[in-house]
């Protein structure tokens, strides 16, 4: 009796909700780690495949209800990481070299034509839901990009056009959605409003960032912020915009992107740059890719499965060749190109947010289902392919790399 | 392979410039990996330039061809400078001069593809690597080899006066090195750097030379790292002690002192000098480096000791009058370097303003491309 009670204290600690998600979150940790340790597998890489792990584990084991897997505080990282993408994004590069602009339109265009065609011919979707995966697959996820490259302190033209692209294709992904998704209700309601509601986010979704900008430029003025503070003042300000977008009919993901953008624009100084290198910004991203790894819901149906292989098989050859083919008319090598195409190979959680807001459509489950599925392999895979191409292009600095 | 050790002749006092400079990632200022993208580029634009890699990936090396005055110098070295940074615009990278970079980590470098690249990274190992520091070649056009020999031996009593005005490395690694110029410490790791052996004509040169291609230590001229070293195959004398100047006016203005100086030498009829010559050679090359300007040279024969920049006055003084009006104008620029101060001041008064080196880099992007010290 007296032995009993501590030994329930003990459980009822580790089978409480928090207990089970903080134990396997701390497994995921320790697995993911130990794969980079022993057989060099990358780290983004290592941390989803972690991540999907205790997501299968919580279906298979009874451990769902006690482990709900936390999707806002999925959201909200990938914010916090998406502010650090605009951050580093470098935008005013167009400017130098327009021809950039219209390769991201290409490459991203051509990845969605080749979808829709396969989709629609192929496997006789309908338009539009051919369409909606078209949308999403077009995207690569500037968040997977980034983490792989700034883990292997990758330095070169590879890294920085595969970034700018797929931040770009990012954007035209969540404008093209907002489009298809207007379309798509105005057939059953036309509105004019909802015709209106991509204008509307962009432009709203910029205002918004800049507002954040100028809130963290007081604040740092204020509190004379560094390290820590700055970061702490950078996450909430996120979290603000991830709560005040959506009542505001807002993208919080473009809102973040903006906010980013705009620190990089109007911090001379480069003081609120400091952010990026914080030591919090690594634990966010090792949590990020675990919990994106735990949000999969792996294909059920045979066809999906075949449909989403051939899907990633065409993005895949879509985004090499005509990045292949565009990238002489901005001055670079075709076979960087090349690379660079292979480097926009992973999509993440803004994929996936926007295939989970399609499935809730009635006409659009099987288009859901199918991205999800796309999504999935390219969040496994595609850090894998975006260190490959780094390397094979011999971008990496970091000196044990 | 024997190493022909023939001196051609050349037109006395010409100047080619040879300028090595940074290629930085314009987000942090780091150095960046972009040398062979960026040569394709400015290759294919402009193919009558002369633009070439250098040992990483993170440099790039720019040459004038035969020049004679201060003003076609100038105007050769903005045609580079406005191909290259075309070319960077395009690539989103910045190009900047400065002897080191002020906080780049050479184990981070890549060895730039090529043979001989090769070669130096696998004999010098890690040192390759650190060698990633940026310097100014100066070329002086000789008669011929004992003309040679005499410009190599005269010039090295101003070696202290090029530093000191040239110095701008004075951050390393991420540290004020407290030196003005901390580039030639990493000079001075390799076996064969320092100064030529004194030998008094070109046919002693040859002997020397011969003696030491029979060791197997060197092959070609090449091989010594001199900090000034006959040239054969162009028939001129090469200065190799500068750090490349923040500004290409600086740059094209150190050539034209030593052109002026390399006048003098040349002037006098035979070789008066003695090896007492290099008596406190290192002496007077370490006060520059860690002094600059404000350092102090000790004259080997009088025993003397005199602030260089003080040196470097009394030396324009000398020179000015034998100057014709477009070496003035290059004259006028190092006498506003014994005022304002060298780069290493520069750069020392831009990180005490922002409190960042990468700001230093960006600050020195700037100043490359418009030319202004800003």
């Amino acid at each position: 009796m007296v032995l009993e009670y501590p030994l329930v204290i003990v459980k009822d600690a580790f089978t409480s909700p928090l207990g089970v998600t903080a134990a396997l979150f701390f497994v995921a940790l320790l697995l993911a780690e130990a794969a980079v340790r022993t057989i060099r597998v990358p780290r983004i890489a290592a941390l989803i495949l972690a991540g999907a792990l205790i997501g299968w584990a919580r279906r298979y084991f009874p451990l769902e209800d006690q482990m709900p897997v936390p999707s806002k505080l999925l959201e909200a990282l990938a914010m916090v990481l998406l502010f650090e993408v605009g951050q580093r994004v470098p935008l005013d590069w167009i400017r130098s070299n327009p021809w950039l602009l219209l390769a991201s339109i290409g490459e991203a265009g051509i990845a969605f034509i080749l979808i829709f065609a396969t989709l629609n011919y192929g496997f006789g979707l309908s338009r539009m839901e051919s369409g909606f995966v078209g949308v999403i697959c077009m995207a690569a996820s500037p968040i997977v990009v980034m983490s792989v490259s700034k883990d292997l302190r990758a330095r070169g033209q590879v890294a920085e056009r595969a970034l700018l692209f797929s931040t770009l294709s990012s954007v035209y992904a969540v404008l093209a959605m907002q489009f298809l998704t207007a379309g798509y209700l105005a057939a059953a309601h036309a509105q004019l409003a909802v015709a209106l509601q991509p204008v509307f986010q962009l432009l709203g979704s910029f205002v918004l960032g800049a507002v954040a900008a100028g809130a963290l430029r007081v604040y740092a003025w204020a509190t004379r912020a560094n390290g820590a503070t700055l970061t702490i003042g950078v996450i909430s300000l996120c979290l603000l915009l991830f709560a005040c977008a959506p009542p505001l009919g807002l993208s919080p993901t473009l809102s973040a992107l903006f906010f980013g953008l705009a620190v990089r624009v109007t911090d001379r100084s480069h003081r609120l740059l400091a952010y990026q290198s914080s030591e919090s910004g690594v634990v966010l991203t090792l949590a990020y890719f675990i919990l994106l790894g735990a949000s999969f819901a792996w294909p059920s149906s045979g066809k999906i499965a075949v449909m989403a292989a051939v899907v990633v098989a065409i993005r895949t050859l879509a985004k090499v060749a005509s990045n292949a083919l565009l990238a002489p008319s901005s001055a670079l090598q075709p076979r960087k190109g090349a690379l660079v195409g292979l480097a926009l190979s992973p999509l993440s959680s803004l994929a996936l947010a926007l295939a989970a807001g399609i499935t809730m459509h009635d006409g659009l489950v099987r288009a859901g289902q199918t991205a999800i599925a796309v999504v999935l392999a390219m969040a496994l895979l595609g850090p894998l392919v975006t260190e490959a191409a780094l390397r094979l292009a011999g971008e990496p600095t970091r000196h044990e790399a | 392979m024997s190493y022909e050790l023939t001196f051609k002749s050349s037109e006395p006092l010409t100047l080619g410039v040879e300028l090595e400079l940074e290629l930085v990632d314009q987000r942090d200022g780091d150095l960046t990996r972009a040398a062979t993208d960026l040569l394709r580029i400015v290759n294919k634009r402009h193919p009558e330039l002369d633009v070439k890699l250098e040992i990483t990936e993170s440099m790039i090396e720019v040459a004038t061809s035969v020049q004679r005055n201060y003003g076609g110098l100038l105007i050769e070295l903005r045609k580079l400078r406005d191909a290259v940074c075309e070319g960077a615009r395009l690539l989103h990278i910045g190009v900047c001069g400065g002897g080191t970079h002020p906080f780049q980590f050479w184990n981070e470098r890549h060895i730039a593809a090529g043979p001989r690249m090769r070669h130096l990274s696998d004999l010098y190992g890690y040192l390759a690597k650190q060698f990633t520091v940026f310097g100014q070649h100066v070329h002086v056009g000789a008669p011929d080899g004992d003309a040679a020999i005499r410009l190599v031996h005269g010039l090295s009593r101003y070696v202290p006066h090029f530093i000191a005005l040239a110095a701008s490395s004075p951050f390393l690694q991420g540290e004020d090195t407290a030196f003005d110029c901390a580039r030639m410490n990493t000079v001075s790791s390799f076996p064969l750097s320092g100064r030529m052996p004194f030998v008094r004509n070109w046919t002693e040169f040859t002997d020397y030379f011969t003696k030491m291609q029979a060791t197997g230590v060197v092959k070609s001229m090449k091989d010594f790292y001199w900090d000034i070293r006959p040239k054969p195959e162009y028939g001129t004398v090469e200065v190799r002690v500068f750090d490349t100047p923040l500004r290409l006016e600086r740059a094209a203005a150190l050539a034209i002192y030593v052109q002026c100086v390399a006048r003098r030498i040349l002037n006098e009829p035979a070789l008066t000098l003695t090896e007492d010559a290099y008596l406190v050679y290192s002496f007077n090359r370490f006060q520059a480096c860690r002094f600059g300007l404000r350092g102090e040279l000790v004259d080997p024969f009088t025993r003397d000791r005199l602030p260089i920049a003080q040196d470097i006055r009394n030396t324009v003084a000398a020179i000015r009058h034998e100057s014709g009006p477009s070496e003035q104008a290059a004259l006028r620029e190092i006498m506003s370097c014994l005022q304002t101060g060298n780069d290493a001041s520069w750069q020392r008064a831009r990180f005490a303003e922002s409190g960042a080196l990468g700001m230093v880099v960006h600050a020195q992007t700037r100043c490359f491309a418009d030319g202004k010290a800003n």
